[in-house]
Parts: structure tokens; C-alpha cells; sequence
């Protein structure tokens, strides 16, 4: 019978669904893009930089430089180690920082020697480029687009290269094969080459870090823990994962969640207004005829409950088609992501990567539920009370 | 006029409802900007108080210095100009330059920020970090070194650095220097590099008597991140004062994640507001909608005695009118009133992750509000004026109804 | 950018290689950049240099006094002006000091090296190892004598592929007499980055070379060195290269 009061006055009925449905889908949106863009600018950290995790020696992280790098029986045996884990890829890196000098000026870089084979499995760096090509040779190097332009360097070009190391320093040529996209902000200031090279400058034969990729879905988290379990035998040896490669991350990612619920709780008592105020009014309406029911011998309760469901209902719908909305626009979002090339200077200043991906999660169903359980509350609380308390004589009377 | 009113009065309840639902979006709306202006208010006062100012001015870049700044020989002049402009309230000199830290044969590169200690000292929270000795003195040769850098050296306070200026553009200056306090930095980086010492001691290090980096100013009436229009008159005065070799760069374009953030901002509040409005623009038609039924059949019968149906949009119109506002005197009134009790409070504390975070980036982990009548003003406006539009509906509806079949109705 | 002394780095390219040219006219110009060379080598070097460089108008002025013994060793003493007197750089091998009376000895990063010591004008690495230097390694691609213009030798030479220089090429005038007058360094765009104009020449036990030498880069910033003192091949001890020779400086004041 609820059924049939709510569509006796269709267009409020529907108003009230839309009360509610926006409600879910802003909710649901908020979420959606909120994690997105932190789960865009992580996924960029770890395809196009960082891998999923890395393996270092145990003093790099408090001074990162050559000397406390890993030393390649060490590299040796990590890679052994973790031969029994499920990855898409493993691949050994020797950064430093050098110098890199143009014609037109010189500037501080962080020079990544890299295995140009493996490393395609761990961050697909050859999709990156958009200039010249991928590494396919000794003396060779790679360097970000705003690198290229701030030193003015051209493809073809050669660059000069002064590294400091474990054995002193050495300055080397280097031709530019190509230019990339700097994906993640930190690969502005990388200068990309050989890992040969770069163990010839620096007079170091090892590695500073091994970076792993992990198969699409798999857990960072698990697989941190296993590789640790892996590795545990030898010394000196740590597994950084990405918090601990991105130490502000933490930090940024915790805020998120938190400053979302006042804005969830006033979604949901707007929303939850504004369905109680109309509920409120359709009790008003109908008092002569909820009169009528008592005296027939409804109970209080029963009739209590009615104006709750009705209330419930409406929510309930509202919830679908509103929550239905904005989840199908994040699966779509999440699949074709959002180009954000509109706000680029603004976006490289904050950190957003080019394009964000929404994120579709089935949470946020519970978070949209919440409109419709404050609905429900606040709709218990005085339409459904004022049902309750009508006198059947007086109702009758008063309609 | 008096028939709305009338008609209000009788159905008091549902009035105050429809009320609500105008006065409820504002006062959220004004809470939210509360909040948010606290914290854009916190992020400028945190990053402009020492590290940028509002406004700096520097040297031109003609020739590539790496990481340092372009030197400015003596800014003298710079300072002259200065005296001419109006609406400076403070201004200090500072020079920033790349050197080498060295104990024994442990050398580090370094950033040394040349500053002058008192000047800098009421504003800059440099010195509420410094977590053993203490901070600079304006006699001190000494040097106020990050945690990071004092382990990766092994210096304690009271220990000797050699310090050797390598500004490109300057000769090389080099001194023994005693660590007189340590610093905890937000950032391990910062820890690691950061060197301050006075502007005397960078001086030294640059082997010059008067050069200097950057010139910091804060302009009278800047209070937050919004008055831009009085520090873009400020720095347009400047750049028509200073002598030709000179720019003057505004803290937007010192410190850009800020700036980004800004604009990110207030896209995403008026984004914000639209739904609250939405939403409560929704309530209104419901009500409005249920109040212009009740009355279906009082209309018919006014419309049957010849009112024109101009006069019965009149009606309902009033009627809206006069709820919205009362709604939205009221929703600013909560909201103002909100603002000043929790402010009157000292604020909300944060705890955990959150505050770990603002503590972090310079922010006090108590979260405030603060309010701008525009924006109250503006909040009450435009839900007021949305509440209207919404309300043209029922009033039309109202309009368009057939006299007979209206005095018939029955609910 | 080194900017002094860069001819004589420049000669020694000259030795390693050739490129398309007539197998004769080739080597006729490595024997001229050898002669050129000759002035030069030695394994010990004695010399007292002034310094003027003039950057953004202003002018800072330098006296410097230089021992180096064969590729490793090095050590400069600044003379000039006063308030630096005694202090210095020394080399050893691929450890960089600075030494400063007021300070003490500073280890630099061996990157050092490449640095321009006064924030402009020559590096570490031009004043002490141009000679011996085997950096700058080019081919010559061009050369012809006695033009119309110019009386002696003009070459052009091109670095090596793998040549730790950035710039695409370099043209050189020598006179008859087998001096460099003129050096001119060019980008990999055909560029003009920096020019070295060598002049006062002067003969000193067989060997002629210019004491002369203004170097000037694209942003009108000058370099001008005069060589003031200048002996080859004296007897230098391997213990004089240490930190406490500069001690011995400061307490002799």
C-alpha cells in the first residue's frame, strides 16, 4: 500500500527520488574522482617511475647516493631470490647525480643507468618517448622533454655528462637518441642511459636499486610481504615499497578519506531533508484519511511504519538511479580516464598526472548508502512520529 | 501580499520547512567556506610568512646559473626604489647560494639561506623547528644545520663546519663555521641540504659586502590568498619604481603547487555549491509544489472571481519570497553564527594521520574558519536567487490552472 | 664552458685522428698543430698568470701562480687580490682541495675539476691539464694557407662521435710560425659559442707561444690572461704538492 500512496502525486514522488539520487551520485562522483586522482598519480609513480616496489641496500634510503648502493653479487643474488615471486617484470638501476651540460647551459640531474631491455617490463619507458627513439645502443641517453627544452638540447645532439662515484669522477658524451614524456613529475629532472655507461662513469659495478613490476591486480601489499619473506636471508638487504619510496604519500592519502565525511553527512542530511520535508507534508495531506485507517483500527506502529517505508522507498529508488548514474560515468571514467590537458600548468603544479582515472569501487555504494539510511532516520523522526501521534478523531475531523 | 501571509501563518510548519530548506544550504555553504578559507588561509601564511613573502624581487636571469638565483650585486638601489612604493609593511633582504659543506674530508653540497635573524624571526616558523641549540643571532657566524645533514657529517652542535660559497656568479668564500642549532625539516631533503645562516655569513661565503639573492616583501592589506588585486597594484608600483635589471615575482609564481591548488579550488567549491543548491532548489519546488496544491481550490475560486493569473503567480511567488528571505537572513546567521562560536572555541583539533600530515606542511593541526561577508553575501544570494527560480514553477503551475476544475478539487 | 687555455687543449685533438682529407694535406695539419703543441709540452710547469674576467660588465681581477707535474699533480696559489692571497687549489690525482688560509683545506667533489674557479672564466682542469689533456678529441676536416685574408694556416675541425665536448666544431688560425692566433668554438647548430684571440707572442728557450689570450662568449663575457712567468721543465718535488705547502704560505706571512 505504500507502493500505491507514493505514486497517487507522481511529480513529487519523482522529486523526491531526485533528491536522493543526486545525492548518491555526487557522493559516489566525489569518492570516484577523490581516489582516482590519488590512484592516478600513484599508478603513475609506479608504471612510468618506480615499479611496484624496489630492493636496495639497507643505508640508501638515509643517503642515497652511489656508495650505498647494492654491489652486483648482492644485485645477484637479490634477483635469484626473488626468482619464485609471479612479477611482469624485474630490472636493475644505478642512478647518481651528475651533471649534464649543453651548449647553452648546464643543470643537476639524477642519471638512471638502466637495463634497456628489462626496463621496458617494469615501467614501459619506451612508450614514453616522443622524440627520437629508445635506447638501443652504448653512449646513448634519454632526457625529459622539459630537460631537452631548458638545455636546449636536440635530438641527435651530444650532451656531456659529469658523474661523480665511488672511484671519482669521469665526464662522458652522450647522444641524445630521444625524448620522452616526463609521466610522473619526478622524471622532469632523469637523465636516462645505459647502465653499462653509467657503471663506467662512476666506477661502481652494481646496482642502486631493483625495481619490480608486478602483474596487473596482484597486491602490492602481498607481495612486499612475500618478497621480504624471500629475501630475509641475506643482510643488508631491504624491500622499499611505495610509501616508503614516497614518503609524503602517506601522509597525503590519509587526509583524503578524512576530509570526505562532512561532505558525505551534508549531502545526506540535505538529501534526507529533503525527503522528510515532503514525507512530512503527505502525512499532513492525508491526515484525514491516516484517520480514518486508525479508527478502522490500524495500529499506530503500522502506520508509523508505512510513512517510513514510503519515505524508505522513495530513498531506496533514488539511491539506484542516482548511485546507477554516477557509477556508470566512473566506469567509464575509469576505463577511458579524463584528459586533464585543459588544466595543464595548473595540474603539473599540484602533481596531477595528464589524464586521471576515476576509480569504481564497490565502497562507495555503502558511502551513497548513507543518504539513504539518514534519509531514513530523519524521516522516522517527525513525518513518521506525526503519523504516529494522530488522533483518529481529530484526523478525521481536521482533514 | 496579505493573502501569502495569511497563508503562511496557517500552515506554519510546512513554512518553516520550506525555510529550511533555503536557510540549510547556505549556512552548509558558508560552513564549508569557513573551513576552506582557513585552510587556503593556513597554506599562504605558511609558505608566504618565510619562505616567498608576497612579493620578492630578484635579478634578472640573463645568464644560466643552475640552481642558484641570480646574483644581485648590491641591491642598494633595489632598496631605494623600495622607499618610493607605498603599502610595504615589511621587507628583508636574503641571499641564497649553492656551497660545500665539509668536516674533515666529508664534503656535502649544500643550499645556504642567508637571512636576517630578527627581522625574520616574528614571522617565520624557522625557528620554532629548531630542536637542539638554538637559532640565529644577528652577531652569529654560526649556522642552524637540518637533522639529516648534522648525522650524514656526525656534527654536533657546538662542532665546526667549513663551509665554501660556489655561486657561480661569485667568487669563493670560504669560513669555519660553528653549528649553533639544528632544525627538523618537513622533508628529509630539505634536511639534508639546508643550511641557514645570517646574511652576514652568506655574505662572506659570496666574498661580497653587499650581494643578495632576493629582496622578500609583505604588502600592507594582503591578508590571504585572495587579495590579489592589491598585491598585483603593489607589485605593478614596484616594477614601475625599480631600475632596469630587476623583476618582481609574486608568490604565485614562487610557489606554484599553492597557486595550483588555489585554482583547483574553486572550480571544485562552486561545484560543490551547485549541488547544495540543486538539492535544496529540489525541497523548495517539493513544498512550494505541495503548498499550491492545498490551496488548488481557494485559487480556482479567486481565478473564477476574475483575478487575473498574473495575480496568482503574485500569490505563490510572495509567499516564496517571503520564506527565502527569512531563509537566507537566517542561513547566514547560523552560518556566521557557527563560524564565530567555533572560532570563539579556539578551533577544532585534529588528531592522527591528518594532523601528522598538517603539522607537516607548516599548518597547525587545528582546524579553523574564518568567512568573508562577500562570501556570505554571495552564499545567501545565490540560494536565495535559486530558490526563486524554483520556485516559478509551482508558481506557473499555479497560474495555468482551469477555475472549474479547480474549485472541484478535492485531495 | 672552458675559456682559457683552451688552445692548447685544442692542439692536443689534433693528435688523435683525421678525417676525410688528403692522406698529405692531413698530415701536414697534424704537423702544424703539433709544432703549435710543442710550445706546450712538458713535464713540469712553472707559471705566474693574471686574470681579468669581466662578467656582466663588472671586472674582477686575479694573479695566480701555477706548479704542475705531469698529469696528476697540480696546485695553484692565488696571489691577487689581497684578501685571498695564500689560499688555493690543489690537485692530486682525482682529489680536488681547496685550501683557505681563514678555513682550512676543503675536499671538493672530484666534479669540481670541470668548475669555473672564480665563478667564471677557466676552470681547475684548463689551467693545469690543457696540455696533457686528450678530452678534446677531434678530426680535422678542412685547411687551407695562405688565403687572401690571412697568412698562415686555417683549420677546421669536427670532436670525435664520442667526444665528452659540446660543441660541433671548431675553427683554429695559425700563423706561419706555427702560433695559434685565433680559436673559435661553434655549437652543434653552427652556432658561435665562444672566441679566443691570442696575441703578444714571445720565445722562450725554442718555444713560441702568445701571453695573450682574451677568450669571449656569446653573452659578451670576457677573459683576459696574461701569462706573466713561464718555465718548462724544472726540477719540481712530488712532496711539494701537499696541503702544507699552503700551511708553510700562511705561516711564512
Amino acid at each position: 500500500m505504500a507502493w500505491r500512496n507514493l505514486w497517487r502525486h507522481p511529480q513529487r514522488t519523482i522529486l523526491m527520488i531526485a533528491t536522493v539520487g543526486v545525492g548518491s551520485l555526487v557522493i559516489l562522483v566525489l569518492f570516484g574522482l577523490s581516489d582516482g586522482i590519488i590512484g592516478s598519480m600513484t599508478a603513475a609513480q609506479i608504471d612510468w617511475n618506480q615499479g611496484s616496489f624496489q630492493v636496495r641496500a639497507e643505508g640508501y634510503a638515509d643517503d642515497p647516493t652511489v656508495e650505498n648502493g647494492l654491489s652486483s653479487e648482492r644485485v645477484a643474488s637479490v634477483i635469484d631470490g626473488l626468482a619464485g615471486m609471479r612479477t611482469a617484470g624485474i630490472t636493475r638501476r644505478l642512478e647518481t647525480i651528475a651533471m649534464l651540460r649543453s651548449a647553452y647551459g648546464t643543470d643537476g640531474v639524477s642519471l638512471r643507468g638502466i637495463d634497456p631491455v628489462a626496463e621496458t617490463s617494469v615501467t614501459h619507458l619506451d612508450e614514453l618517448i616522443v622524440d627520437g627513439q629508445y635506447l638501443d645502443g652504448a653512449g646513448q641517453i634519454l632526457l625529459s622533454s622539459v630537460l631537452a627544452e631548458e638545455l636546449d638540447v636536440r635530438v641527435g645532439e651530444r650532451v656531456v655528462v659529469l658523474g661523480a662515484g665511488a672511484d671519482g669522477t669521469d665526464s662522458r658524451a652522450f647522444r641524445v637518441a630521444g625524448l620522452f614524456r616526463p609521466a610522473s613529475i619526478d622524471l622532469e629532472q632523469v637523465a636516462i642511459a645505459p647502465i653499462d655507461d653509467v657503471r663506467a662513469m662512476t666506477g661502481f659495478a652494481g646496482a642502486t636499486s631493483i625495481a619490480v613490476a608486478l602483474p596487473h591486480g596482484a597486491s602490492a601489499h602481498r607481495a612486499v610481504a612475500e618478497a621480504e619473506r624471500l629475501l630475509a636471508g641475506l643482510s643488508g638487504v631491504v624491500v622499499a615499497d611505495y610509501f616508503d619510496l614516497n614518503p609524503l604519500a602517506r601522509l597525503m592519502i590519509a587526509g583524503a578519506t578524512l576530509k570526505m565525511i562532512p561532505f558525505v553527512l551534508m549531502i545526506s542530511l540535505m538529501a534526507g531533508f529533503g525527503v522528510a520535508n515532503t514525507a512530512f507534508y503527505s502525512v499532513l495531506e492525508r491526515t484525514r484519511e491516516l484517520g480514518v485507517m486508525k479508527a478502522l483500527g490500524l495500529s499506530r506502529k503500522l502506520l508509523a511504519r508505512m510513512v517510513l517505508l514510503e519515505s524508505t522507498l522513495v530513498a531506496a529508488i533514488g539511491f539506484v538511479v542516482g548511485g546507477g548514474l554516477g557509477y556508470g560515468g566512473l566506469l567509464y571514467l575509469s576505463r577511458h580516464g579524463w584528459d586533464l590537458s585543459f588544466i595543464a600548468d595548473i595540474g603539473r603544479a599540484v602533481g596531477l598526472p595528464r589524464v586521471i582515472y576515476a576509480s569504481a569501487s564497490g565502497w562507495y555504494w555503502v558511502a551513497a548508502l548513507s543518504v539513504v539510511v539518514i534519509t531514513a532516520l530523519v524521516a522516522a523522526w517527525y513525518p513518521a512520529r506525526r503519523a504516529n501521534r494522530l488522533e483518529p478523531v481529530t484526523a478525521i475531523r481536521e482533514g | 501580499m496579505k493573502a501569502a501571509i495569511r497563508h503562511m501563518m496557517r500552515n506554519r510548519r510546512r513554512s518553516i520547512l520550506t525555510l529550511l530548506a533555503v536557510l540549510i544550504p547556505i549556512y552548509f555553504l558558508i560552513v564549508m567556506f569557513g573551513f576552506i578559507n582557513s585552510m587556503m588561509q593556513d597554506m599562504f601564511d605558511s609558505a608566504t610568512r618565510f619562505d616567498t613573502g608576497h612579493l620578492q624581487i630578484r635579478a634578472v636571469e640573463t645568464r644560466a646559473t643552475g640552481s642558484a638565483m641570480p646574483l644581485i650585486r648590491d641591491p642598494a638601489d633595489a632598496l631605494a626604489a623600495l622607499a618610493s612604493v607605498e603599502g610595504i609593511e615589511w621587507s628583508t633582504v636574503r641571499l641564497d647560494l649553492p656551497a660545500m659543506a665539509s668536516v674533515g674530508d666529508r664534503t656535502r653540497t649544500v643550499f645556504v639561506r642567508g637571512v636576517v635573524p630578527e627581522a625574520i624571526d616574528p614571522i617565520s616558523n624557522m625557528a620554532e623547528r629548531v630542536v637542539d641549540g638554538e637559532f640565529l643571532t644577528r652577531e652569529s657566524t654560526g649556522v642552524v644545520v637540518g637533522e639529516e645533514l648534522a648525522a650524514l657529517l656526525e656534527l654536533e652542535v657546538g662542532d665546526e663546519m667549513v663551509l665554501l660559497g660556489a655561486h657561480p656568479e661569485a667568487s669563493l668564500g670560504a669560513m669555519r663555521a660553528p653549528i649553533v642549532g639544528v632544525f627538523e625539516a618537513p622533508e628529509a631533503t630539505i634536511g639534508r641540504t639546508v643550511v641557514m645562516t645570517s646574511l652576514g655569513t652568506a655574505r662572506r661565503l659570496a666574498r661580497s659586502d653587499a650581494a643578495a639573492t632576493s629582496i622578500v616583501l609583505r604588502i600592507d592589506g594582503v591578508t590571504g590568498p585572495w587579495d590579489t588585486a592589491r598585491l598585483d597594484q603593489v607589485a605593478a608600483a614596484l616594477r614601475a619604481a625599480l631600475p632596469p635589471g630587476y623583476e618582481v615575482k609574486d608568490w604565485l609564481d614562487l610557489i606554484p603547487f599553492v597557486a595550483g591548488y588555489l585554482n583547483i579550488l574553486t572550480p571544485l567549491l562552486l561545484i560543490m555549491a551547485a549541488v547544495f543548491f540543486g538539492l535544496g532548489a529540489l525541497v523548495v519546488v517539493n513544498t512550494l509544489y505541495l503548498s499550491v496544491m492545498e490551496r488548488t481550490r481557494e485559487i480556482g475560486l479567486i481565478l473564477a472571481l476574475g483575478s487575473s493569473r498574473a495575480r496568482v503567480m503574485g500569490m505563490v511567488l510572495t509567499e516564496a519570497g517571503i520564506i527565502t528571505l527569512a531563509g537566507a537572513f537566517y542561513g547566514a546567521l547560523v552560518g556566521v553564527g557557527i563560524v564565530l562560536i567555533v572560532e570563539a572555541f579556539g578551533g577544532i583539533p585534529l588528531w592522527g594521520q591528518a594532523a601528522e600530515w598538517m603539522k607537516e606542511i607548516g599548518i597547525s593541526p587545528v582546524l579553523h574558519m574564518s568567512v568573508r561577508w562577500t562570501q556570505v553575501a554571495l552564499s545567501a544570494g545565490a540560494m536565495a536567487g535559486v530558490a526563486m527560480l524554483a520556485a516559478w514553477l509551482p508558481a506557473w503551475r499555479a497560474s495555468k490552472l482551469e477555475p472549474m476544475e479547480a474549485m472541484r478539487y478535492v485531495e | 664552458m672552458n675559456r682559457m687555455a683552451t688552445w692548447i687543449a685544442a692542439v692536443a685533438m689534433a693528435l688523435v685522428g683525421f678525417s676525410a682529407m688528403a692522406q698529405q694535406d692531413a698530415l701536414d695539419a697534424e704537423a702544424i698543430l703539433d709544432r703549435v703543441n710543442a710550445a706546450w709540452r712538458g713535464d713540469s710547469f712553472h707559471g705566474v698568470l693574471a686574470l681579468d674576467i669581466v662578467l656582466g660588465g663588472q671586472t674582477k681581477s686575479h694573479t695566480l701562480e701555477v706548479w704542475t707535474l705531469g698529469e696528476e699533480l697540480a696546485l695553484i696559489r692565488i696571489l691577487e687580490p689581497e684578501i685571498d692571497v695564500n689560499s688555493g687549489y690543489l690537485q692530486l690525482g682525482d682529489e680536488l682541495w681547496f685550501y683557505s688560509p681563514a678555513a682550512g683545506p676543503i675536499k671538493l667533489p672530484a666534479m669540481a675539476i670541470g668548475d669555473a674557479l672564480f665563478g667564471a672564466g677557466p676552470s681547475l682542469e684548463d689551467l693545469s691539464h690543457g696540455t696533457l689533456s686528450d678530452d678534446y678529441d677531434a678530426s680535422v676536416v678542412a685547411m687551407s694557407q695562405d688565403t687572401d685574408d690571412y697568412e698562415g694556416f686555417f683549420l677546421t675541425l669536427v670532436p670525435h662521435l664520442d667526444a665528452p665536448v659540446v660543441y660541433g666544431k671548431l675553427e683554429i688560425w695559425v700563423s706561419a710560425d706555427d702560433v695559434i692566433e685565433r680559436l673559435v668554438y661553434y655549437d652543434q647548430r653552427n652556432g658561435v659559442l665562444q672566441t679566443a684571440v691570442f696575441s703578444d707572442v714571445i720565445e722562450i728557450g725554442g718555444r713560441k707561444f702568445a701571453t695573450t689570450i682574451v677568450v669571449e662568449d656569446r653573452y659578451g663575457d670576457r677573459t683576459i690572461e696574461r701569462i706573466e712567468l713561464a718555465e718548462f721543465d724544472l726540477p719540481l718535488e712530488v712532496e711539494f704538492f701537499r696541503l702544507e705547502t699552503f700551511e708553510s704560505w700562511g705561516e711564512a706571512e
